[in-house]
């Protein structure tokens, strides 16, 4: 095993795990960054050397992005459905805990990863062979139960009639009118990407910026929560049994979004805790935790396993402009290395919560904010310019509407999933025709 | 926010969802709920509406870079190479080129059908402008058509040309050629090769199963057919090959040519008598001014003022067979008779200065039965000593030429290095156009040494080919 490739492996860990501290600030828009610079000549970087870098990167920040999601509210796409249980944690002291949860999912979900080395190389290509004309209509399933899963929200006190219809029923409108727009706006995105050429590997971030990132940020700027003062536990109350199934379940998850184009770890954790009827909060944030490492970490190894030619995930994509795997040595190293840094990341993940248990309720949130609304501003700025900016607030808008009439954040995936699982299903270049793009 | 009444968390409602109590000072969430819907719905009409003014940025296939992954751009070229269907995916793929790079282009399902049934199919050889999304890989760009009106094709009009008159350097040009049917062969299943003779040469027309599946099935094809077949001009391996964009741009008549004809009247009139086949060690001097008939192979070919000398070998010895320029000329395909190729030969033995040649009256004299293989391409930076002796095939673009005593020396580069080309005077003056600066050949020669420096020496007319400009 080359050593510098397990340094370049062990720096990404080391400083995506910093950098995942910064809230809303997304590992992607951080490796978007050095491949500029790589790019440009400005920085050199040899392709195994920065493909290892970026693997490492994606271990840190999938393992410590927990924090800011639970102390701050500030997730990405992935991590939206461990902000209320983490919340509800968090308010009764124990933010710490649950840091350490969604962690040991992770090393749970690595386990799996592990586990399944012997046969992913020899099965991953013949199911992907399965899988591939199928892809469309499964796609269309996910949305379908992405919308229609979730319920009707009302006080039940609004008088008889269509008040009461729609008190019940302006969260699921919420939620469908979010899919739509966030789906108009992929659609623009995908055919038309108003941002520069040279910069079109990141025609998106400013879209997840907006339609993720923003709208916390301007709701913690909007509220006057204060953090608790947290309590750092020496145990945690779960037994294995509940590692270990939240575990299963979140890898299942995990692994589903990391085959599936378009399904996030979070989506995917979601869809995989329906199926095992999951119940349990400590569970679900183990099986949070293992589904969001499996989707990135998972997503970004299926990258190097020779002749599979699967390129899940923003990182992978990144990736796939420089380097290409070409033996299963590739593979079971990456894997290696990912064991390696995920252990190393855990580690950092529980210092790292720590400071922030103990920093986080001596610091104004909207101070918080404020910085991280102005970091957001300069990254999309910087790699996408004045369209790129113009494009985050149309995102913001549409973002913020399920935080303000409390429906599902992950409609907002509509902006990928949409025009993906139009184009699949041979719509998208119609569709695209009559909008004149 | 808290509820002030039952002190529970109620996010953004403006009535508390326990209690039901109204929630005052909540302005401000009104304030952003309206302006989300603002942005969401009048931003993303702007977005729309800005999206479809903007152009699509144009490049060149060279300056598609990493950053430049998953961008929507129009890029233009030739079809170049690669054009494949598959009916039952409707999966449609080709390779565009420009000066800069190249580049390959996917259509799927719904983009394939949509322009089957608008009659927009690309063929090799057309210049195509497209506009898709951008796919980088470390080793691989592609662009994928996401939109059937975003790819427009340019089919040039066809170059009349002789069948052996096309050459290596004609890749990609659209041209029209005439020629009889020699055969129809079926190399393996999926491929359709036609070879084509005219008095000049011979070429072959591949008709793909792609075009097939594409444009129609072949018409009955039959050896002896009048062809007159429109396509652009592709590599196999070296050999320049006619690829059809449409089974329509082959015109086949329905007479048997007048060659054909010809052979049925000669079988049918008999043959006659052979003279006795005789080996090469038993034609001496003593035969002087008899009419021998006799076999070998060719083992050199060097041009002369008037014709060609070749050297012949059975095994037993080696004699010269001398064609004069009006019976070299008169075979259908002169560079079928090079080094390697098998001959049967009747002629009248004459001796000059000692040495004893073979002199055939006619071409009908002299029967290739096994045509000399074309003469391997060599980049001219990969030539060493090794290869003194030996006739090669290269192209490239001419310097300046310098006359000198016997002839013209010309340097020939074609970027891997440069060979001086020594052209004698009987050979110069026979060229037309003349060389000149900046041309584009493609010359077959005999690779000699002078003075420590490889020269290649072509032999006849036939081992020069100036490239057709198209314009």
């Amino acid at each position: 095993m080359p050593l510098n490739l397990v340094l370049w492996a062990l720096a990404g860990t080391v400083l995506a795990s910093a950098l995942a501290l910064i809230p809303a600030l997304h590992v992607y828009n951080v490796a978007g960054l050095v491949l500029l610079l790589v790019n440009a000549g400005t920085l050199y970087l040899a392709p195994a050397a920065m493909a290892f870098l970026f693997l490492g990167m994606v271990i840190g920040y999938a393992m410590s992005n927990t924090i800011p999601s639970i102390f701050l509210s500030t997730p990405d796409e992935s991590m939206v459905f461990i902000v209320l249980p983490g919340q509800t944690y968090m308010r009764r002291r124990r933010g710490y805990e649950a840091v350490v949860l969604a962690g040991l999912g992770g090393l749970g979900g690595l386990v799996v990863l592990a586990a399944l080395t012997p046969v992913a190389p020899r099965w991953l290509p013949v199911l992907r062979e399965i899988l591939q004309p199928h892809l469309g209509w499964i796609l269309w399933t996910v949305i379908a139960y992405v919308l229609l899963s979730e319920w009707p929200k009302g006080t039940g006190r609004a008088p008889a009639g269509w008040r009461r219809w729609w008190d019940g029923w302006k969260s699921l409108t919420a939620g469908l009118v979010t899919f739509l727009l966030s789906g108009i706006l992929g659609i623009i995105l995908m055919y038309r990407p108003p941002v520069p050429v040279g910069v079109a590997y990141q025609s998106f971030l400013p879209a997840f910026v907006g339609l993720f990132a923003m709208p916390w940020v301007l709701v913690n700027l909007l509220g006057r929560t204060a953090l608790p003062r947290q309590h750092v536990a020496g145990d945690i109350d779960a037994p294995l049994s509940v590692i270990v199934r939240g575990s299963i379940t979140g890898a299942l998850g995990g692994l589903f979004a990391a085959l599936f184009p378009v399904v996030t770890g979070g989506m995917g954790g979601l869809l995989a805790g329906h199926a095992t009827s999951q119940r349990d909060s400590r569970a679900f944030i183990v099986s949070q935790g293992a589904a969001k490492i499996v989707y990135y970490v998972g997503g970004l190894l299926l990258f190097f396993v020779p002749g599979l030619h699967l390129t899940r995930g923003g990182m992978a994509w990144m990736v796939s402009t420089r380097y290409t795997a070409h033996a299963p040595a590739d593979y079971v190293m990456a894997l290696g290395v990912s064991l390696l840094c995920g252990g190393f990341a855990f580690l950092i993940s529980l210092v790292l919560a720590r400071g922030m248990a103990r920093v986080a309720r001596h610091v104004d949130a909207r101070v918080i904010s404020w910085v991280t609304l102005g970091i957001l501003m300069v990254v999309v700025g910087m790699t996408t310019g004045l369209p790129g900016l113009a494009v985050c607030a149309v995102a913001t808008g549409i973002g913020l509407i399920p935080v303000l009439w409390g429906s599902r954040r992950t409609n907002a995936m509509g902006v990928l999933l949409l025009p993906i699982a139009l184009n699949m299903s041979g719509a998208g270049p119609w569709l695209a025709g009559i909008m004149g793009l | 926010m808290h509820c002030g009444s039952c002190g529970r968390f109620v996010g953004p409602y403006e009535g508390c969802p326990y209690c039901g109590a109204e929630m005052a000072g909540r302005l401000s969430v009104r304030i952003v709920k309206i302006a989300a819907i603002v942005l969401a719905t009048v931003g993303l009409a702007l977005v729309w509406w800005s999206a479809r003014g903007v152009p699509i940025p144009e490049i060149t296939l060279g300056e598609a870079g990493g950053t430049m992954n998953l961008a929507y751009v129009r890029v233009r070229g030739r079809l170049s190479r690669g054009l494949t269907y598959d009916p039952e995916s409707a999966y449609l793929g080709f390779w565009l080129s420009d000066e800069t790079g190249e580049i390959h282009v996917n259509c799927y399902e719904g983009v394939t059908q949509a322009l089957m049934a608008e009659g927009r199919m690309p063929a090799v050889g057309d210049e195509i402008t497209i506009a898709g999304t951008l796919r980088i890989r470390e080793d691989f760009v592609s662009l994928t058509l996401d939109v059937p009106g975003h790819l427009e094709i340019d089919r040039p009009d066809p170059v009349p040309l002789e069948v052996g008159r096309v050459t290596i350097l004609d890749e990609g040009l659209r041209v029209r050629v005439r020629g009889e049917i020699w055969q129809v062969r079926e190399p393996y299943e999926g491929l359709t090769l036609i070879d084509l003779r005219d008095e000049n040469g011979e070429i072959t027309v591949a008709v793909d199963e792609s075009v097939e599946a594409m444009t129609g099935a072949l018409p009955a094809l039959s050896a002896g057919q009048e062809i007159t077949a429109v396509g652009a001009v592709g590599l196999y391996r070296t050999t320049p090959q006619i690829v059809p964009a449409d089974v329509a741009d082959l015109q086949v008549s329905p007479l048997i040519s007048q060659a054909a004809t010809e052979v049925d009247q000669i079988e049918a009139a008999g043959t006659p008598e052979p003279v006795p086949l005789v080996v090469l060690s038993k034609i001496t001097e003593d035969d002087l001014g008899r009419t021998v008939r006799t076999a070998g192979r060719v083992t050199m070919l060097e041009g002369l003022a008037g014709g060609v000398k070749i050297s012949l070998d059975d095994g037993t010895a080696q004699r010269v067979l001398l064609l004069w320029e009006d019976v070299y000329e008169a075979f259908a395909d002169p560079s079928a008779l090079d080094v390697g190729a098998q001959v049967a030969v009747t002629g009248t033995v004459q001796v000059y200065r000692g040495t004893v040649e073979v002199i055939p009256r006619s071409a009908g004299e002299v029967v290739i039965v096994e045509p000399a293989s074309p003469p391997r391409w060599v980049q001219i930076g990969d030539l060493t000593d090794v290869d003194v002796g030996s006739v090669v095939r290269a192209r490239g673009v001419l310097r300046e030429p310098q006359g000198f005593s016997a002839g013209v020396k010309v340097r020939l580069s074609d970027g891997t290095g440069e060979i001086t080309l020594l052209l004698w005077s009987q050979f110069y003056e026979a060229l037309s156009p003349r060389p000149q600066k900046g041309q584009q050949v493609e010359v077959v020669g005999l690779v000699d040494v002078y003075r420590d420096e490889l020269e290649l020496v072509p032999r006849t007319r036939h081992d020069w080919h100036v490239r057709l400009m198209e314009d």
